[in-house]
């Protein structure tokens, strides 16, 4: 029965080339179906790239909201400390002013003349200040006060008192015989109250000193206030103690300044309070004391000209309190405000030459799809027989039930390292075993001449193809599996940089050929082996494009745990090109990423 | 053969008239062999039809490492065994003790119609007459079919000896009618 017998020979006769028609029917029923189906196929295209259009929308969303945000936040505090460093200088103005006021304030004061050994000379020579038609605003409205001295004596109460009511006479009696109230400054006199009226005027004081008698005159120079600001009114009530002044005055036609080295001054009950309009001058402008400088301009133009405590009534006082005056503070030093890439910097820390380095173990799983192609002879996975054997492939096509390859599962294993390059770029390179896996089923196989049933795609390279037989089988399956090294290198760009990240890189991986493993699932057939040799149709390197997206969490300064997707695709194909088939693959993976951040 | 590929290719590309004119050239030779393998017309034009419409959603499958009539047949004949597969099971088939070969001298087929054939072998069991289609018409091993159908060989040649037996009854049977006929 094994044998075919003429009975079959001539029932397969008969039914060579035998043909029916079908109803017509039929080719209708085939038309709509096949239709429906290619119509089905678009569809689900269709919904698959709207799937994805709408997927990287979000993603591309999501990601350019969380970039807004974070320099959103970033310039947020950019904008915070440029605030922060216009309100320390701000306040350094400020307080530049109150130094100024103080200091004003201060000479003011010391301008009590007072000698212990003589009585109150009822003194408080106020120079004139401008004259009526003069409107140099330099031009200084000049109180020499007469004389000072120290006062060490505690018996001065009484002296000091007369002198503060005598003075308070004399700039009552004063008068300003410029006329221009506006332009006035304010006259102060320690130990007086002075009441101006001064807006914008400048009021200086020139000091004059006399060496000889070792009185000095205490001019006082005034700066230009408002008129609300330009009252001040000393009033001491008790004794004045001046320890030790110095008041020496620069002499300048447009700009005079007092420098004011007070040791230490102490006033007792020292009120300075606010006054009404109405003029509480007590400026007394007496005769010029004899040896008093001259109120008659000198020939540097100064000149000191009689004022009334009209001119010097003052809307506001300003409270000074006792030791207010007595210690001037020191200038104040903006501390330096760090700019917005120091602050970065400073955030950062450690060493720059270590900074953004890491290194990293990678594992990943995917998909491999060969994409074999046409080839000089026979392509899809029984292309990978030898030549030789072409006699016998038309035979073996008619029976031969083989499938394309389709993707089988492979894995990755490597270690990582990069290295941030920018402010959100980075370098990364690696060194990986990849396994890369297809499958197809056969129903042929070829026996070699030692009668060992081997699958169809390959023959034993040693082996007499004339001495090969080729079988028709039952189907089975055949796992196709390449190994290779590999060195990828990528450039990245790191999207979102916070706890959780996302990143994007794209590169080149060089890949060097290991072996190729063609093997019977079921067991029944030997495997082959392929590895680099002049015979092998695989190219010994070759290199793939690779793009990747970096999903990381940070979990603490120095771990973080990655998930990382990646496409590969051959950019020269991983066959010679002398070979007989072509294959030009491209791989998925799906991997974790272990990573130690270094410091 | 260019022609062939060319029809291919169109039909890979999704053409309608592609399509209606692969039919057109193979349906009658498939529509043949899928009476041989069921049994009636109704179950024949519907393996027909799932056939074709298997050939052309996988029409992009096809390499040029065979002709596209020997592609289409092995697929017919797969779709027509899977639509028999179901009964196959219901029906399982036992070893049936091997005969020896009945005397075959003056059998002659060609004095039979196709239909008159096909006839015989549509009136065979199932299981007999899938065996007897895949060895004696098409030509595969007993081992073969043993692989395909998930049988022994033993169950395979003791079928294929019922199904010969029987078609050889009926040969004689229906040349004894017409030799009385022609009295």
């Amino acid at each position: 029965m094994s044998e075919r017998s003429s009975f079959e020979n001539q029932w397969q006769e008969e039914f060579e080339g035998a043909e029916m028609t079908p109803a017509p029917e039929v080719w209708s029923n085939i038309r709509a179906e096949v239709a429906s189906a290619q119509a089905n196929k678009k569809s689900k295209q269709v919904v698959y790239w709207r799937w994805l259009t709408a997927a990287s929308v979000v993603l591309f969303m999501t990601a350019g909201a969380a970039t807004f945000y974070y320099y959103d936040s970033m310039s947020n505090e950019f904008e915070q400390l440029v605030q922060k460093e216009e309100e320390l200088k701000e306040n350094i103005a400020l307080l530049e002013d109150e130094l100024d006021q103080s200091t004003n304030n201060q000479s003011a004061e010391n301008s009590v003349v007072q000698s212990a050994d003589e009585p109150a000379s009822n003194t408080a020579h106020m120079a004139g200040v401008v004259d009526s038609n003069n409107d140099q605003k330099d031009e200084s409205l000049t109180i020499p006060l007469e004389r000072y001295t120290d006062y060490s004596d505690s018996n001065l109460n009484d002296q000091n008192q007369q002198v503060i009511n005598n003075d308070q006479r004399d700039l009552a009696n004063a008068s300003n015989r410029s006329g221009q109230s506006a332009n006035q400054g304010m006259v102060e006199s320690t130990g007086n109250k002075i009441q101006g009226t001064a807006q914008n005027g400048i009021a200086t004081t020139a000091l004059n000193e006399k060496p000889e008698s070792q009185e000095k005159l205490v001019s006082k120079s005034i700066g230009n206030r408002d008129a609300e600001d330009s009252g001040l009114i000393i009033q001491s009530q008790k004794e004045v103690i001046i320890a030790q002044k110095e008041v020496t005055s620069t002499s300048n036609a447009n700009d005079r300044s007092i420098n004011i080295d007070a040791e230490a001054l102490t006033t007792n009950d020292m009120q300075v309070g606010k006054q009404d309009d109405q003029a509480m001058a007590t400026a007394t402008l007496n005769d010029e004391p004899e040896d008093n400088k001259s109120l008659r301009p000198n020939s540097s133009g100064e000149r000191n000209v009689a004022v009334s405590d009209e001119d010097f009534s003052i809307e506001r006082l300003e409270l000074i309190q006792a030791g207010d005056l007595a210690v001037l503070p020191d200038p104040i030093t903006p501390q330096k405000v760090p700019d917005y890439l120091e602050i970065i910097k400073m955030q950062n820390g450690g060493d720059d030459n270590l900074k953004g380095m890491w290194a990293g173990l990678s594992l990943g799983g995917g998909s491999y799809n060969s994409n074999i192609g046409q080839g000089s002879s026979a392509s899809s996975i029984e292309s990978l027989s030898i030549s030789g054997v072409q006699e016998s492939v038309t035979n073996v096509a008619q029976v031969n039930q083989s499938t394309v390859e389709t993707p089988a599962f492979s894995f990755t294993l490597g270690a990582d390292f990069g290295k941030q390059i920018g402010k959100r770029t980075f370098l990364q390179g690696g060194l990986e075993y990849n396994r890369y896996g297809s499958q197809a089923n056969s129903n042929v196989s070829v026996a070699d001449a030692s009668n060992s049933s081997q699958s169809f795609f390959r023959v034993n390279n040693s082996a007499s193809l004339d001495d090969a037989t080729l079988t028709v089988t039952s189907p089975y399956t055949v796992s196709n599996n390449f190994q290779y090294v590999s060195i990828p290198m990528k450039m990245g760009y790191q999207v979102i940089d916070r706890k959780v990240g996302l990143s994007v890189s794209s590169g080149v991986a060089t890949n060097l050929f290991i072996k190729n493993t063609v093997s019977d699932k079921s067991g029944d057939r030997a495997d082959v082996e392929i590895t680099n040799s002049n015979d092998s149709p695989f190219k010994p390197v070759n290199f793939n494009a690779l793009l990747a997206m970096e999903l990381s969490y940070r979990w603490n300064e120095q771990y973080q745990l990655s998930l990382v997707p990646d496409y590969r695709i051959s950019m020269d194909g991983i066959t010679k090109t002398d070979a007989f088939f072509q294959s030009n693959p491209t791989a998925f993976f799906l991997g974790f990423r272990f990573k130690y951040i270094l410091r | 053969m260019n022609e062939e590929l060319s029809l291919v290719e169109q039909c890979k590309k999704g053409s309608a008239t592609a399509q209606e004119k692969l039919y057109a050239q193979f349906s009658r030779q498939m529509y043949t062999i899928c009476l041989r393998y069921t049994k009636s017309q109704q179950e024949a034009e519907d393996v027909l039809q799932e056939g074709f419409i298997k050939i052309f959603d996988k029409i992009d499958q096809f390499k040029a490492d065979a002709t596209i009539g020997a592609w289409i047949k092995r697929i017919i004949i797969n779709t027509a065994l899977n639509s028999q597969r179901s009964k196959l099971y219901m029906f399982p088939m036992k070893d049936v003790e091997e005969t020896d070969d009945v005397e075959e001298e003056g059998l002659v087929l060609s004095n039979f119609g196709l239909q008159e054939l096909l006839d015989m072998i549509r009136s065979l069991p199932e299981g007999c007459q899938v065996i007897f289609n895949l060895y004696a018409i098409e030509g595969f091993s007993h081992k073969e079919i043993s692989e395909q159908l998930s049988i022994s060989v033993g169950t395979s040649k003791s079928q294929y000896a019922r199904a010969k037996q029987l078609l050889k009854d009926m040969i004689n049977k229906e040349e004894r009618r017409s030799y009385e006929r022609a009295k």
